[in-house]
Order: C-alpha cells, then structure tokens, then sequence
C-alpha cells in the first residue's frame, strides 16, 4: 500500500515539475530523458508545495487531501495548459538519449562496475528500506522538526507554528523558522494515504538520494564519457555520511540536490555553446536557484548569495568574451532575481508577519558578536580527514585542483571551484568566529555543510580526474 | 623481485617474532601479595588471605608497590570481586620524580558474588609509563574489595600488527551521532582495546587513516621517484598513484558500506524480526516497543505525564509519537494528567501515601498505581486526579 499511495501522492507533483522543465527548456531540450524525470520530481515536488504553501497561508485552503489536490491538479493542468502549444509548434523533439552500455568497456572494467554497482545498490536499498520504513523515528532533528512539523500540518490540516512544550502548554517552535517544504510533502502524502505513515513519509527521503544521484550521473554525461559519469556517481554513493543522511529522515539531501541543481545548470549554460541550449540551461537554473529559498535556511543565508554572486561573476566574463550580449546578461540575471523574489517574497512575508528567525532556530543576524574559536579547526579537520565520513574525497579534492590547478581555477570550471570555495569559506569564517562555532565542535552544522556541498565537490573531482586520464593531443 | 620481496619480508617479520607475548602475574591468592612489598594510604583495613588480598576501606585510600617492569605493558587483568557497585582507580606514578602525585585511571566495578575479570588498557592512554616508579590500586571509602589477581600483559609487535588490522574492520553501534559523523576506521593494537574501543568518545586508539595516508605517501614518493629519477611522465605516474587512490577508495567503501549494512542488519536482529515486547531500538531500547503498548491508554485522553532518563530526547519522541495527544513532564498541568509512562530510570517510587515521588520531589500527588510493567525500569502508570 505504501508504494501505491507514495505514486499516488507524487504522480502529479513530478508531471508538474517534468512539465515546468519542458516549457524552460522552450524548443530546444537540453536535458536527458531520464533526468528531466528525476530532476521533475525534485523541483516539482519542491514547486508543489511551495504552491500549496502560499494558497493556504493567501486564501486559508486547508491542508486536507482535497486541498493538496486542488492544487496538484490545478497546478499540472496549467502547467499542461502553457506546455501543449509549445509541443505543438516545437519541431519533433529529439530526446536527448545518452548511451547507458557499458559493453565497450574491458572485460576486467565491466566486471568492476557491475561488481561495485550490486554492492552499492544493496548498500543503499537495504540501509535506507531498514532506517526509512521499518525502525521506528531515533534521530533528533526527524523527532524535533522534520517529521514532527509534518504530523503537525497533517494533524491539525494547517501550518501551526505553537507546538506543545515539556509543560502541556503551546509555545512557538523555533524550528518554525525552517522552510515548511520537507514537512509539507510528508504531510501531503499521509493526507493521500489519510494516515500519518512513518514508511511513507520517510520514503521520500530515499528518493531524494536516489534523484541526487541520477543527477549527478548525468550531469558528468554531459561533461564525460559514460566510464567517468559512472566512476562520479560512484564517488557520490560511495560517501559513508551522504548515505547515512539518504537512508534516514533528514532534509541535507534534499538541499544538497537543489543546490547541485541551481549551480550545474550554471555550469552547462556557460559551457554550452548553443544560445538557446544556453538560455534553457539558465532558465532551469534560474527556477532551481529560486525553489533553494524555500528548502533550508541556510540556502537563502549562503547559498543563493553565492550562486548569484557566481552568476554575476559568470555573466561578465561571458560579456567581456563577446559570448552574450549585455542586454542578455541584464534579462539573465533579472530572470534570476524575478523567481527569487516569487519564492522568497511570500515566505519571507509569512517570516516577519509570524516573528520568525532567519536563522536556524536562532538568528544568526541579532547573535553575530565576533570572537575567535581557533579550536573549531582542529574539529573540522578531523571531521574531514580522519573520520570515515568522506572516504578520501576531500584529500582527493585538494591533490587533485593541485594537480590540475589551470583547469580548476579556469573559466567555466571556476563557477565549480569558485561556488565550493565562495560558500565554504563563509562557512569556516562562521565556524571561526560566530556562535555557530559550537556546530563544528560537536561536528554537527560543519558535517551538515559538507552534505550540501558534496555533490559540486564530486562533480569537480570527476571532471579533474577525467582530465587526469586524457591522452595528449599530440598523441 | 619475488626473491628480493621475501627476503624482505623475511626480515621485516623475523624481528617481529623474536619478542613473545608475556604475561606478568601478581597472583595474590594463598595470602601472597606480589611483586613484594605495598604501601598502603589512607584506608588501613588490608589483609592477605586464601583466596586473595581484602580491603575493606574505612576511608578513600590506595595501595602501591615498586613493579619495575621489563617490557612496555600494554594492557591489565584484574580479577576482583566488590560488594557494592563502585568506581576504582589504577594509579601510577610519573617517571619524573619532581611531578607530586598520581596519574589515575578510573574503572567501573560491578557488585558480584564471585570474582570477576576486569580488562583495562593502557596502550592507547597518552599518560601511561610502563617505567612508573610506582603503581598500586585505589578504592572510594566502603569498599569491600577482594583482589585475587592482577595480570600485565605486552603484546608482541606481529601480534599488534595482527591486532591492528582486526581493530581497522571493527565496527561502532548506530549511535545518534552517527548523522553528524562516523568514526570510520580506527586504530589499537591489542584485543582489550579493540573490545572496548566505541565505548569512548573518540575511541580508543587513533584514526585508521593515517594508515591509509601512510600508504598514500610512500605510492606518492614512489610515483615522486619515478618523475625524477626515471623520468616517467608527470602524468603517467598521476594515473598511476590515482589507481592506487581508487583502490584505497573502494576498500574503505567496503569498510564502511559494511559498518552501514552491520547497522541495518541489527536492526533486523533486534527490531525487525523481534516480536512486540521483545523488540530494542539502537541505543534507545526497548522505548519504542514500550511506548508502542502504552499509547492507547496513554492516548486515551488530552495529555498525560511522561518521565525519562534525563535527555529530551524521549520527552520529543512522545511528543511526536501520540500528537496531537501531549505528554507533560513538568508543571501545574501534570497533576491534570491520568495515565503516565516512565521509561528508563528507577528514579521514581509510589510512596506510601501513593503520590509519585521522584529524587526532585513529589511528580503527581496521586494516588498512583502500576498498571504495567515493561523492561528497562519502565512502568505505565494510572494516577487519580
């Protein structure tokens, strides 16, 4: 039952979000068949309850079956409504297909990748059906926050932010300051299934992950061969923590699908060579760098202001090298700002009208009293380097741009580099000197941040390493 | 190359073996008392006897003696019996004799009927000298303990590489923290360390990366060797060394993975394929399959009292579990409440007068009875208003 009513419960949100993705890509598809669908279910599941966030906080809809319906109907049959003339004057599409074989490969090659494609595959099926759907809630973020908010909503059929207190009374939560998407998702599927289901709820989660990776395969296919688009994907699974955040109830994933989303559009834009492949790579991005607002705190506080910062930096090198005109430049980062403020402004509205932090259940902005926490470093160091969370990515990562620095640092890879170093940095300068330093002590906020940023670094070291491996022109 | 590879590990290990594994007994039984003489400080009541040295402590006190041991001891046995739970101290003194006092270790000791064999490790403690001038035992004031022996052991360099190897594929229990990191490999060298090793924050021992770092360096000094000396392109010896990275990768994959998968399959041990009221989550328990039985009555009105052991983290997890029904834990509004669950303390009793008292005070004026009672100190509770 779980799965019929986990299809039900998404049929309509990954249509409209495979539907708001053909009418960006306009007449000229720019992503692979495969990936429009993962990526549809990303964004438009996201999209989705965005939707039904402010339909219900505008015009007091309930939060009840009937309501997410009327607006997942309502929401694809406009979508359907936009897309269908432009199916009709679009010449014949052609479905970017992308060879999946891999019986080119040597036979030792094969053997590997089929090898480690079973142990993988197990790893992550059976960790995340074990964690997701048949152990009960141990995680205290999935208690506190993501799953209690989304028991909430579909409780009491609307978005309360007083919640109980140790003393039987109701006060604010000040997880009511995070973006209600994961929580209204859930809470959208138990209203499907008309009974808060722990399996189902959670199995959203392990979808994410799984969206994550096909992201990232085919985000390298475009880039790549077929052997490192799988070695990357590989890179991506293989990550001990980026599992264990895909195969338990937590919302890092989640951001960290839409934050590779926002910037790897970025990158294909200012790679492709095709103005209009470009113009519907910028489009999507644009729409994926909007929708990151209404994920995590942390996207609108440091993620969106880098990647805005990335696209600025991005459009004048493109200017200055006659690729785009300046006119272009201004409609492209005008685009960029008007989805940014269709999202941001209604939930920041909702913030200040309901007194709501800007941080993560504390304001970072009324607590910045700088001071120096050099023991952090030492914290980050080992939560990086000689724990098992990363296997050897990060050692990997810095020989690597070492190795390869004129690539690394060099236009368009630098929007890669430049992104993880721009956000990164921020985010040690945090940890260094604010009271944020207590979550990389206790390697919480710091492991977090690395979450999110660990599909750019792997598509960055899968693209070096490819780099590593191609035989001299002279050759 | 074979030729020249065996010759070297011929006489890479051959050292190795030279030193055995040894034990040094100090078997206090028959009223001895080995290696000689002890001081003894503070309590006064010791007596050797057949079955082993007795302390019976009127005050904080310790007992020392000179051990001058031969070798680097790596780890203590002790067989000990307690009449009471309690907490001992191994207690040694610096090498420099200008530092006054003690290094101590601190050891739980579990009330018993007959002697019990304590494991201690001392190769993974930075303060720890084998070549201590003086070394002794110390017992809190009421102690009753019976010590019968105490065994030092020195492992062999072979057997700690054997050891170390075993520690590196030994994997941690899915703690909470498992979402913030995973301690990943690590690294003792000896079975008592290894036993213990995830019962500390951060586990005994040290990362097992630097074992994979070490690695890394000499492939890299390698590919460095071959770069200057055989003038082997740049890139070639890069791809080289990369292999080798990718090879470091996938093992540590299936180190890992397995540590992941090994937490998966005790959840189908101990929840999974459990029956209800048989079942244990992690860390938590028997919390879920408790509350899991107590929700329909607890759920059979408004609100209703909970108590836990001390972290919030219960207090949430029912909170979230009976919504919109609200557990209380503290406040005018608990004496409002019918049906309570404790879990997990036994810092609560039914006085008399039938009021629930906890070692803060009265918790619900009752009166109070059992209604059932679950494992781990746990206990549904019906309380008159």
């Amino acid at each position: 039952m779980i799965i019929i009513w986990l299809i039900l419960g998404l049929v309509l949100p990954a249509t409209s979000g495979w539907l708001i993705l053909r009418i960006l890509e306009w007449k000229t598809p720019v992503l692979f068949r495969f990936e429009r669908w993962a990526l549809g279910f990303l964004l438009g599941l996201t999209l989705t309850v965005f939707v039904t966030f402010v339909v219900h906080t505008a015009l007091g809809m309930a939060l009840t079956f009937k309501g997410y319906l009327i607006v997942q109907v309502g929401l694809t049959f406009l979508l359907s409504i936009i897309w269908i003339p432009i199916r009709k004057t679009t010449p014949k599409i052609e479905n970017r297909n992308c060879q999946l074989s891999i019986v080119n490969c040597q036979l030792f090659v094969r053997t590997i990748i089929i090898i480690l494609a079973i142990w993988t595959l197990t790893k992550i099926l059976f960790s995340g059906i074990t964690f997701l759907m048949l152990t009960p809630p141990y995680l205290d973020d999935t208690i506190d926050n993501w799953n209690f908010r989304g028991k909430v909503y579909f409780t009491e059929e609307r978005i309360r932010l007083d919640l109980p207190n140790e003393e039987g009374g109701l006060e604010i939560n000040p997880h009511g300051s995070y973006p209600p998407a994961v929580p209204l998702a859930k809470a959208s599927l138990a209203s499907f299934a008309g009974k808060w289901s722990e399996s189902l709820v959670n199995s959203l989660h392990l979808l994410w992950f799984l969206s994550a990776l096909m992201l990232i395969f085919y985000a390298l296919r475009r880039e790549v061969n077929l052997l490192f688009a799988i070695i990357g994907t590989y890179i991506l699974a293989s990550l001990p923590l980026y599992l264990m955040h895909g195969s338990n109830p937590y919302s890092d994933i989640f951001l960290s699908a839409h934050i590779f989303a926002a910037i790897s559009m970025l990158f294909h834009a200012v790679k492709s060579e095709n103005p209009k492949e470009r113009m519907g790579f910028f489009r999507i991005g644009a729409l994926a760098t909007a929708l990151l607002v209404f994920t995590k705190n942390e996207a609108m506080m440091m993620y969106v202001p880098g990647i805005l910062f990335i696209l600025l930096v991005s459009l004048f090198l493109m200017k200055k090298n006659q690729i785009i005109s300046l006119k272009q430049s201004i409609q492209i980062f005008s685009m960029y700002i008007a989805s940014l403020i269709v999202v941001a402004v209604p939930w920041t509205v909702f913030k200040w009208m309901n007194d709501l932090t800007f941080g993560n259940a504390q304001s970072l902005l009324s607590n910045l009293k700088l001071s120096w926490h050099p023991a952090v470093n030492k914290s980050m160091a080992i939560n990086t380097f000689l724990e098992g969370n990363w296997i050897l990515l990060f050692p990997l990562f810095i020989l690597l741009l070492i190795a390869k620095r004129k690539e690394a640092f060099r236009f368009p890879m630098l929007i890669l580099t430049g992104f993880f170093f721009l956000v990164f940095l921020v985010q040690i300068f945090l940890y260094n000197f604010t009271y944020l330093f207590v979550e990389a002590m206790y390697q919480t906020g710091f492991a977090r941040g690395l979450i999110h940023l660990a599909p750019v670094v792997v598509l960055i070291v899968t693209l070096l390493l490819s780099k590593c491996f191609e035989r001299p022109e002279s050759e | 190359m074979p030729r020249r590879l065996s010759i070297g590990l011929f006489l890479f290990i051959f050292p190795l073996t030279v030193s055995a594994k040894s034990v040094i007994e100090w078997d206090f039984r028959n009223g001895q008392t080995p290696p000689g003489k002890w001081e003894v400080r503070g309590f006064s009541n010791v007596k050797p006897y057949q079955e082993g040295v007795m302390i019976i402590a009127d005050k904080d006190g310790y007992m020392t003696t000179k051990p001058e041991f031969k070798k680097k001891i790596d780890a203590v046995i002790l067989t000990i019996q307690t009449a009471r739970d309690m907490e001992a101290v191994l207690l040694w003194q610096e090498t420099n004799i200008a530092v006054k006092g003690y290094n101590q270790l601190p050891f739980v000791l579990e009330k018993s009927d007959a002697p019990q064999v304590v494991d201690i490790d001392l190769s993974t403690l930075s303060i720890w000298n084998s070549r201590a001038p003086e070394f002794g035992i110390g017992v809190p004031k009421g102690a009753q303990v019976l010590i019968e022996k105490m065994e030092f052991v020195s492992y062999n360099p072979l057997e700690k590489i054997f050891h170390g190897a075993l520690s590196l594929w030994k994997f941690d229990v899915y703690a909470p923290q498992a979402i913030n990191f995973l301690w990943g490999p690590w690294l003792n060298f000896n079975p008592i360390a290894r036993a213990d090793m995830y019962l500390m924050d951060p586990p005994l021992g040290i990362s097992g990366m630097w074992v994979v770092y070490i690695i890394l360096a000499i492939f890299g000094l390698r590919a460095g060797k071959n770069i200057v000396k055989h003038n082997q392109p740049q890139a070639k010896a890069l791809v080289m060394f990369l292999g080798v990275v990718g090879a470091m990768w996938v093992v540590l994959d299936l180190r890992m993975g397995s540590e992941i998968l090994s937490y998966a399959l005790t959840d189908w041990r101990d929840h999974v394929l459990k029956n209800p009221g048989e079942r244990n989550t992690r860390k938590h328990r028997s919390f879920h399959d408790t509350v899991e039985d107590a929700i329909p009555t607890l759920t059979s009105s408004g609100s209703y009292f909970f108590m836990g052991p001390g972290k919030t983290i219960y207090f949430s997890a029912m909170r979230y579990l009976t919504y919109p029904v609200k557990p209380v834990q503290s406040g005018p509004n608990l004496e409002n409440t019918t049906y309570g669950l404790i879990f997990g303390t036994n810092d609560a009793v039914i006085n008399d007068a039938g009021q629930l008292v906890t070692s803060n005070g009265i918790l619900h004026n009752g009166p109070c009875s059992i209604e059932k009672e679950y494992r781990d100190y746990s206990f549904l509770l019906k309380c008159r208003q």
